[in-house]
């Protein structure tokens, strides 16, 4: 099997899209305390689908005070996000703008793989300028030790972002070859042609020439029976005739 | 070939309608002929069709399809003479409610065949890509090349002489039309006209395509620049990346000299990838 330079594209345009949505049950950010004995006193990870979790319960001091605030991405736009990937999905795998017949339907969805790749270049840059910059929580990994409560403080991005980043670099190219393709070629609209002709054809009145032939041909030749009828022939004419009638070979006068 | 037979069939109907001196019914076949022929023309014009139901006449509806013409293109689609003579046999057809003398007959024979050969084209059809394509001076995806702005200035200068080009081309052809109606000519007059209000709107002309699109040779040129835009996509990713480690060496500077070499990394990589862009992309 060989693949072409786009088919090429387009899998790694999938390969993004399963990345994107892998990065959505993946950890985002992690932030932990380890104090001078090795004991791990924080503990914080971001999840896009579920938000900041510990695995320590409430009541560790230490750790529910450095619980980040509002540093969550609002559930709307990451539902928006899964919707977007699937409808992306749906266009890549069963719209080919290349067949024949499916420009104008790519057309209508077309704003999808564009969607697409803003939202994951909206996580990239919004999500931490936004979200993580204000709460202290530095960016892309930063390790400190804090000689006050005499914590090593360790900030790390998680491999969610890092997918999100491999998302955008492999979903940027084909979304963009799509979207310039359905806003450089317009398919000629043959359809219209052929329903003006199917109008053309509607108002038509009809003609039906070899109805029109066979009745004057029948009033022909009911005419020239008659004719027939009225002259008397002679006993060989009318054997001949009749020959020829049988024979289905009779000449018209 | 199906003109052809249909051609055949007609003859043998009037010579069996001569036998039996029906001359009624040539008169009125030969008048849907030319009802259903003038409605043709009329829709391939982009007109309605004939209001037959409020008594619309044909010479009328022909009239109506030349003052229109007249008006756009100072072109008559039909001879006025032509119309002249069906007008008059017309009303004599619909008062003696289609009783006709045999050269009446033939007249409007005559006028159908000549009708016939007034080949129109198809108004409802799109303007040939190829002219299209000929007078295109934006490249395909310009707007990721470099000196936009300055090429798009060199075609809005370039624009009124090929707008007046066009004029002048035009008026010459509508010259020619009047003398004599050509289809060709026609056609090329419209496609004028089409090219040149595109330019005068500033509508950015789309490729029309017929078939598939991978049979199309825009389309299978295009196909290299997905490379060009994963170039662009690793460059904007860079970007951001930077943008943000940036923002934060401001916000905290006591993270300056550690966020340096993430810049250095980012806006480093930028300035390679450009240089990667421009050698193996920036001739398209």
């Amino acid at each position: 099997m060989t693949l072409n330079f786009k088919s090429g594209y387009k899998i790694i345009f999938i390969i993004g899209l399963l990345f994107g949505f892998a990065s959505l049950f993946l950890d985002w950010y992690y932030f932990q305390g380890v104090n001078d004995s090795g004991e791990i006193v924080i503990y914080w990870v971001y999840s896009a689908l579920f938000d900041w979790s510990s695995p320590f319960s409430q009541g560790a001091v230490i750790n529910d005070f450095y619980e980040p605030k509002n540093a969550s991405l609002p559930v709307a736009i990451v539902i928006a996000f899964l919707v977007v990937i699937f409808l992306s999905a749906y266009s890549v795998l069963f719209l080919d703008a290349e067949r024949k017949d499916n420009l104008p339907k790519l057309k209508k969805i077309g704003f999808v793989n564009l969607s697409l790749v803003i939202l994951i270049g909206f996580f990239i840059l919004i999500y931490p300028l936004f979200f993580l910059l204000p709460n202290g929580l530095y960016y892309p990994f930063l390790v400190y030790y804090n000689n006050e409560l005499e914590i090593t403080l360790c900030y790390s991005l998680g491999p969610g972002y890092f997918l999100q980043l491999i998302s955008f670099a492999c979903t940027f190219p084909y979304a963009m070859f799509n979207h310039s393709v359905i806003n450089t070629f317009e398919k000629e609209q043959s359809s219209v042609e052929n329903k003006i002709n199917q109008y053309i054809s509607s108002i038509r009145e009809d003609l039906d020439l070899d109805k029109l032939i066979a009745r004057e041909e029948f009033k022909l030749e009911s005419k020239n029976s008659l004719e027939e009828a009225s002259m008397p022939k002679s006993e060989a004419e009318k054997i001949y005739s009749e020959f020829l009638t049988f024979r289905g070979a009779k000449v018209r006068k | 070939m199906k003109e052809k037979l249909f051609d055949l069939k007609l003859k043998r109907l009037i010579q069996l309608c001569k036998e039996t001196h029906n001359y009624k019914k040539l008169a009125v076949v030969s008048f849907v002929l030319t009802s259903n022929t003038v409605d043709e023309i009329g829709i391939k014009l982009g007109m309605r069709p004939r209001e037959k139901n409020s008594g619309e006449k044909i010479f009328e509806y022909m009239e109506l399809v030349n003052k229109v013409f007249r008006v756009n293109f100072s072109v008559n689609v039909f001879r006025p003479e032509l119309i002249d003579v069906l007008k008059r046999i017309e009303l004599l057809f619909m008062k003696k409610e289609g009783e006709l003398r045999l050269e009446y007959v033939k007249e409007i024979f005559e006028i159908y065949y000549e009708l016939r050969k007034l080949d129109v084209p198809n108004l409802h059809d799109n303007i040939n890509s190829e002219i299209i394509d000929k007078n295109r001076t934006i490249s395909l995806f310009s707007f990721l090349s470099g000196g936009q702005n300055a090429k798009r200035k060199k075609e809005d200068l370039f624009n009124p002489i090929l707008l007046h080009k066009f004029k002048e081309e035009e008026k010459a052809l509508q010259y020619q039309l009047n003398k004599q109606f050509d289809k060709n000519t026609f056609e090329k007059i419209l496609q004028l006209k089409t090219i040149r209000k595109s330019i005068e709107q500033k509508k950015g002309g789309k490729i029309v395509i017929s078939g598939s699109l991978k049979d199309n040779i825009s389309y299978k040129q295009s196909k290299e620049q997905v490379g060009q835009f994963l170039v662009i996509g690793i460059i904007i990713l860079f970007a951001m990346v930077g943008i943000v480690s940036l923002i934060e060496a401001l916000m905290y500077g006591f993270l300056s000299v550690a966020i340096s070499y993430n810049l250095l990394v980012c806006f480093g990589a930028i300035v390679v990838l450009y240089f990667v862009n421009k050698t193996y992309f920036g001739n398209r």
